[in-house]
């Protein structure tokens, strides 16, 4: 068990700050891009379509007590398997890291100074977030703290400055394409909001006093994320429309470029600084996961001397995760939402279906010591046939309903 | 800016390992130590190729592989 303990509050704002990071500034035209007008549908449904798999996730907290997912697949798909499978997930992690990184020097790159090299951005962010892990999880905890509140008063303060320039007409027609567009969305933008948080199963429940209990916390931060990041998407369809928003990389930083009250003009410094203030979070976290995820598979004693040596290698590799904008839209619009689906929404279920068989056949082993219990087991296998029963006929109605 | 960089990488590697190494000597935790220095002269390594301007292979392309099957499968789910 690790010594280091973080509360509820902190559990709330690194959630919170965790799902604000990337949503903000650049999901919102990939949601346009899909539904046109009514991403703010999208943006308004979509975290109640997430909050199954949050259910879910605390489910599996509760089937394993203090036990993370490296711990759980090691558990319930054996030693190797379990191994391989956690060995992706802590992959996939490690790349998410390089990824944020990019996604932050390029915005710089292309926003502010054109004339730098990518990787001065690159190292610096990678400096600071190595610092802030070498002095441990409370550190970063406490910081999100602080940035929690900065970031949702800069960001109100953006959208209420903003609201001399909506035009209202940019709204309708309402569902012009019907629902499919709107679904569609709805999975994109799922699978950058709710589906992340997988990640913190890697560290949450060896990092907190008890897991159910910040359940509350944790969903209070997913939610208030959720509406920051609607109230952006319905300002940026107000006010540039839904083929602007498509067609820019950063609508959010675009809107406040709009912002002309009296004296207070140019403002897109504010959405910058809070947007690197909330991705500075999410790359911890992730870097972080993929330490523990790390350090837990070689079976090491500590993570904190690997932080460098790592992070060295995220660096190198921070410039070469994206190639061209071609790959990188490839990558966010089919391949992310493919692997975080396999990872935080095929893995878990397969989990506790797993966990269910197996506690099915214990029970069926020792039947013949009591009748009451080959009962429940019989109960409990029918239940498990009806789920899979239920599950296989979504998806292909899912499937019928798409193609 | 070439040469500064590969240096600069060398003398960051050999000072962790001034610093970092001993200690886990005398913890003897051999395991720790090999997985330390096998990712630093990783890091080192790429660097330099990276300095030099090598092609580095993108580790996206293994998800990308291992993922390519469902894409043709779930096309119309997420196009």
């Amino acid at each position: 068990m690790d010594k280091v303990k973080i509360n509820n509050h902190q559990v709330f704002s690194l959630v919170a700050d965790y799902t604000i990071g990337t949503t903000i500034l650049s999901i919102i035209s990939g949601v346009a891009e899909y539904a046109a007008q009514d991403a703010w549908i999208v943006a308004l449904i979509t975290p109640l379509m997430g909050f199954p798999f949050l259910l879910i996730y605390f489910y599996l907290a509760k089937l394993f007590p203090g036990k993370t997912l490296v711990g759980i697949l090691q558990d319930v798909f054996g030693k190797w398997l379990g191994t391989i499978l956690s060995a992706y997930i802590v992959f996939v992690c490690f790349l998410s890291v390089s990824q944020v990184v990019f996604y932050i020097g390029n915005f710089m790159k292309t926003e502010y100074m054109t004339e730098t090299p990518l990787y001065a951005f690159n190292t610096f962010l990678i400096i600071a977030m190595a610092i802030g892990l070498m002095y441990g999880l409370e550190c970063i905890a406490r910081t999100s703290e602080i940035f929690f509140y900065i970031i949702t008063f800069l960001v109100l303060l953006v959208i209420i400055l903003d609201l001399p320039n909506v035009k209202k007409e940019n709204l309708f027609p309402v569902a012009e394409n019907g629902i499919i567009p709107i679904l569609k969305g709805c999975l994109y933008l799922n699978s950058y909001v709710a589906w992340p948080l997988i990640v913190f199963m890697m560290f949450c429940p060896i990092n907190v006093e008890d897991i159910q209990k910040t359940r509350k916390s944790f969903f209070y931060g997913y939610y208030w994320a959720s509406f920051l990041n609607f109230l952006c998407t319905i300002m940026s369809i107000l006010i540039l429309g839904a083929t602007i928003t498509a067609q820019t990389n950063y609508p959010t930083y675009l809107i406040s470029k709009e912002i002309d009250v009296s004296v207070i003009t140019r403002v897109e410094g504010i959405v910058t600084f809070s947007w690197m203030c909330s991705e500075f979070i999410k790359v911890s976290v992730y870097f972080y996961a993929g330490l523990v995820g790390f350090t837990q598979i070689l079976e090491l004693k500590d993570y904190k001397k690997m932080i460098i040596p790592i992070s060295i290698v995220l660096l190198v590799f921070s410039g070469v995760v994206y190639p061209d904008a071609q790959y990188q839209n490839m990558w966010d619009s089919t391949m992310w939402e493919l692997l975080i689906g396999f990872i935080a929404a095929v893995l878990p279920i397969t989990i506790i279906i797993m966990k269910k068989i197996k506690d099915g056949v214990r029970h069926i082993q020792t039947m013949k010591i009591n009748e009451k219990e080959h009962y429940d087991s019989v109960q409990s296998l029918f239940y498990l046939g009806l789920a899979a029963f239920i599950i296989i006929l979504s998806f292909f109605l899912i499937k019928f309903l798409l193609m | 800016m070439k040469v500064a960089c590969m240096v600069f990488v060398i003398l960051l590697a050999i000072f962790l390992s001034i610093r970092d190494i001993p200690e886990m000597k005398r913890q003897k935790s051999y395991k720790e130590m090999a997985v330390y220095v096998i990712i630093l002269f990783l890091g080192v390594m790429l660097t330099i190729l990276k300095a030099n301007g090598a092609d580095l292979p993108n580790p996206a392309d293994v998800v990308v592989a291992v993922n390519s099957p469902f894409v043709a499968m779930l096309k119309g789910v997420l196009e």
